[in-house]
């Protein structure tokens, strides 16, 4: 074999199984193209009503990649991966249904092969905050979806 | 061995300032394909019986390995006016929100990709909260699997 | 590419390789895995950081396991979260939990 690996701590390299090495260059690693920061800011002027902001990131890459995504919800400080929803709050989504929460997302309709488009939805509920601040963190990686690596 | 990112001493460098450093883990990836369930036309009554559908790939590793994408329960097929019968790819269904109320209509399609000891696993099942009729169509997931697993505890700080 | 390493994959040139074509690069960055955990409980731990990391988790089922959260289409709670000392499980359901090295507020 020509290459490089590296066991885990104790672990001998020359018998090491693939989970007990922390590196070989016969296997494909996620790559991190590139790290997308942010912070967005949706305002309901009013209570039971929501706000929508859209954050659009171009890859241009010509393929789907593999993405992971993470934002910060502000009343706690915490930081969730996405996309998902932060529970709580009722009142009329932009899109006519009663639904609850602040949606971290991926809006549909966009092109994967050259563009992400992640959508922020806030739905204010009675006592919450006009403005809210989203902010988000995204790793658009290397590897495609589909075949991140081709035997 | 490690490596810094650009600007970087690597002698000097935090952790977080390193591209690669071999004290950590990192990704290998063992393995990456499709399952593709292609399903059938299918009625049925208020309140039937829910259909299972399955496709699975083996992957020979002996335990359960670390996988991607995110996708439990996901919305593949919504019939009435939504629409239905379209092919659907897991992976994008995953990344777009169905906004309802409190989750989805009681007739469905959610797809569920995991993973076991010995494969992954690709299900599909279809409910009947009301009478309706699902299209034929494909349902595809594109999967990542990686030589890491699921379960082993460990701290390389 | 004036300084760094690269690895292609077998078979093929790192010279002419494409980015998709590398199995390592010196111009990108990795996750750096540093830590997994069993949780069994709604509960929180010093993860030995003093920033956000980013982070992945599996659910269990019986015995099969999925990434990430249960839900429908994006309509999904997150399980998990971190701050900039501790990992917090919002689930009694087991999961498994991997930190990376790389941080989330930069």
């Amino acid at each position: 074999m020509y290459g490089a690996k590296a066991s885990k701590p104790n672990i001998d390299i020359g018998s090491a199984e693939a989970f007990e090495q922390v590196f070989n260059s016969s296997y494909n690693t996620l790559k991190i193209l590139s790290e997308v920061t942010g912070t967005a800011t949706m305002t309901a002027s009013s209570e039971f009503t929501s706000d929508i902001v859209d954050v659009e990131i171009t890859h241009n890459l010509g393929y789907s990649p593999l993405i992971m995504l993470y934002y910060k919800d502000p009343s706690s400080g915490r930081w969730l991966q996405g996309p998902s929803i932060i529970p709580g709050g009722n009142g009329a989504s932009p899109l006519g249904y009663y639904i609850s929460g602040t949606y971290v997302i991926f809006k549909t309709g966009y092109n994967p092969l050259t563009e992400f488009v992640l959508s922020f939805i806030y739905f204010r509920d009675s006592g919450q905050p006009a403005s809210i601040d989203i902010d988000y963190k995204l790793f658009l990686l290397l590897e495609p979806r589909q075949d991140a690596w081709y035997d | 061995m490690k490596i810094s990112k650009s600007g970087f001493d690597v002698e000097t460098a935090a952790n977080k300032d390193l591209i690669l450093s071999t004290q950590f883990d990192m990704f290998k990836i063992a393995k990456t394909g499709s399952l593709v369930l292609n399903l059938p036309e299918e009625t049925k009554g208020d309140g039937a019986a829910s259909s299972t559908y399955t496709q699975t790939y083996s992957h020979g590793l002996g335990y359960v390995p670390l996988l991607i994408p995110d996708a439990s329960s996901v919305l593949t097929d919504v019939i009435t006016a939504l629409g239905g019968g379209e092919d659907a790819i897991v992976n994008d269904a995953a990344n777009d929100a169905f906004i309802m109320a409190s989750g989805p209509p009681g007739t469905n399609e959610l797809a569920t990709l995991y993973a076991t000891t010995t494969q992954i696993v690709l299900k599909v099942v279809r409910n009947w909260d009301y009478a309706g009729t699902f299209g034929a169509h494909s349902v595809t997931c594109y999967y990542t699997i990686f030589y890491n697993k699921i379960g082993e505890t460990f701290n390389l700080l | 590419m004036a300084y760094g390493i690269k690895v292609s994959k077998p078979d093929v040139n790192v010279e002419d390789a494409t980015n998709v074509q590398t199995v390592f690069n010196s111009e990108n960055n990795t996750f750096k895995i540093f830590r997994g955990d069993t949780t069994t409980s709604a509960t929180n731990y010093t993860h030995g950081l003093d920033y956000p990391p980013a982070f992945m988790y599996f659910v269990k089922s019986g015995t099969t396991w999925t990434a990430g959260a249960p839900g429908y289409g994006g309509e999904k709670e997150a399980l998990v979260s971190v701050d900039a000392t501790k990992v917090y499980t919002h689930t009694a359901t087991e999961m498994y939990i991997i930190l990376f090295i790389n941080p989330l507020n930069e």
